[in-house]
């Protein structure tokens, strides 16, 4: 949990965050954190896609019978 | 190091390995560092099952005496690309076909327990009408918990581009050519409409992105202790399937995409000009052909379909995207239509100029078309026709040339709205100055027109 509220956090900064891209930049940090960000938002909905893609090829072959 | 070697210019970023040419064939040297990595690739089947669905060029594994270095690991020998061709070069479609086989690669991959260390676009190239990865090194062992390191160059060399074409305009696809590894996120995302916020896969991948880039980019954070389960990981690789797939562009309303409505050609003379240019591609058997102003293909497919290897070049992306489409809905494996400004063809670029190449550099191609071009390079252009001939013996062996005169409707409609300073845009003149670098081999009128069909020779 304590990590999550980190990655919100994080979340937040970025939001509120101005400065601009010209800056010298380690491009993989910010690309690293988001990437986990979205992890957790697409790997719950992408579970419940394969879930329901499963019920959907059960009822599928049920019928076919 | 033997004799008649040396490496490609643009094989230097990856320690894994590097490409180079001997005696003109190219191989792969791969590095003791990458040696586990390529075991599992080919020992887990992953290489067979990409090379089957044709997503991987295949290589062969075999002689490499006076090949090996000392440090070598392995040589391997890949099919040979017959045309490399680059991003800025590509219409919509091709990018978008280009960043969803780069994704189902990288799925297929995760099923192998291995993944992409990177996702750059030059590593695509279309190989009888399909793109295909060249880099066999593009692999690593896939770690549990590990995000995909190749993520933000993805974004940058497919997604962004394709969205900032698709959404905003078709000629963004040329921020390609001024950025080399691809479309700075900040900047896609200043451009992008405000529409682009209603969805979520550009809110995240996009503007999320290029503002964690910039916010977070310069903070001493540990990112590694973060990690993505691999089923996150498959989530996020859908996402960017299904948000590629749902992007569209359709071609119409630019300057050339109704030309083949709007030519001045009776049938009778179309005809008689695809006679000639079938009677000139018999004479000469070219092996590459380059049409260039080549439309939608209709006469690149003359030399196509005889299984000439050929590019249409056309500088209008909705031509090119028309080309490509037709291409695929008929299966054409001997034809690649490409966005090429002839006036402004594709530079040497990259590091020391030599990254990627110009396209002078990928020629010279056996015979090139210039069919009813030489009036917009002469006339909208300005270019005296000496220029024209010795760029045109630079890249080519055989030359098919229409000449199409000043009383024709096409030129006097060039020179409707302009001062007719052309006083050198005479028969004779195209004749004598393009006889300084070409022999002319044929000269034919085409019937139910005014204008002369050329075969030469580069002398």
């Amino acid at each position: 949990m304590y990590k999550f509220n980190k990655i919100l956090i994080a979340c937040f900064i970025m939001f509120i965050g101005t400065q601009n891209a010209f800056a010298y930049l380690d491009p993989g940090t910010g690309s690293y954190i988001i990437q986990v960000i979205i992890a957790l938002v697409v790997g719950a909905a992408f579970s419940i896609k394969m879930f329901w893609k499963r019920i959907v090829i059960f009822f599928k072959n049920t019928f076919k019978k | 190091m033997p004799d008649n070697y040396f490496s490609e210019k643009s094989s230097f970023r990856d320690p894994s390995g590097f490409l180079f040419w001997k005696s003109g064939e190219i191989y792969r040297q791969i590095n003791p560092i990458y040696k586990e990595h390529y075991e599992h690739l080919i020992n887990s089947g992953l290489y067979e099952r990409l090379t089957n669905e044709r997503l991987l060029v295949a290589h062969e594994e075999g002689n490499d005496d006076g090949l090996r270095q000392n440090e070598a690991f392995k040589i391997i020998k890949p099919e040979v690309i017959p045309f490399i061709s680059y991003p800025y070069e590509w219409c919509f479609s091709q990018l978008k076909d280009a960043a969803l086989a780069t994704l189902k690669i990288q799925k297929i991959a995760l099923e192998y327990g291995m993944t992409l260390k990177d996702a750059s676009a030059y590593n695509i190239q279309f190989k009888d009408g399909n793109p295909v990865l060249i880099d066999t090194l593009s692999f690593e062992k896939y770690t549990e918990g590990k995000p995909w390191i190749a993520y933000r160059q993805f974004c940058q060399h497919f997604f962004a581009p394709l969205a900032l074409m698709a959404m905003r305009d078709i000629r963004l696809g040329q921020l390609m050519r001024i950025y080399i590894d691809g479309i700075p996120l900040d900047l896609a995302s200043r451009l992008l409409p405000a529409r682009s916020f209603m969805k979520f896969s550009f809110v995240s991948h996009i503007h999320m992105h290029a503002k964690a880039q910039t916010t977070l980019g310069q903070k001493d954070l540990n990112v590694k202790k973060y990690k993505v389960g691999k089923t996150s990981l498959f989530g996020i690789i859908d996402n960017l399937e299904s948000a590629i797939s749902k992007l569209n562009w359709k071609a119409e309303g630019t300057e050339w995409a109704e030309y083949y409505d709007d030519t001045n050609y009776t049938s009778q003379a179309l005809e008689h000009k695809k006679t000639l240019i079938d009677e000139y591609l018999d004479l000469i058997k070219p092996k590459s052909v380059w049409d260039l102003g080549a439309n939608t293909g209709l006469f690149s497919r003359l030399a196509s379909i005889r299984g000439i290897n050929t590019i249409a070049f056309d500088i209008d992306p909705s031509a090119v995207e028309k080309n490509y489409l037709e291409c695929k809905r008929k299966r054409e494996t001997h034809l690649l239509p490409l966005i090429l400004d002839l006036t402004n063809p594709s530079p040497d670029a990259g590091w020391a100029n030599e990254e990627r190449m110009s396209l002078i550099r990928r020629g010279p191609a056996d015979m090139v078309f210039a069919l009813a071009l030489i009036h917009h390079l002469a006339i909208s252009n300005n270019l005296p026709f000496t220029h024209i001939a010795d760029f045109l013996s630079r890249i080519c062996r055989y030359l098919i040339i229409e000449y199409v005169p000043k009383e024709d409707s096409q030129v006097l409609r060039l020179l409707r709205t302009r001062e007719d300073i052309f006083s050198n845009y005479k028969l004779s003149n195209f004749e004598a100055d393009f006889s300084k670098h070409f022999l002319i081999l044929k000269k034919d009128s085409i019937s139910d027109s005014q204008r002369t069909l050329y075969l030469m020779e580069k002398s």
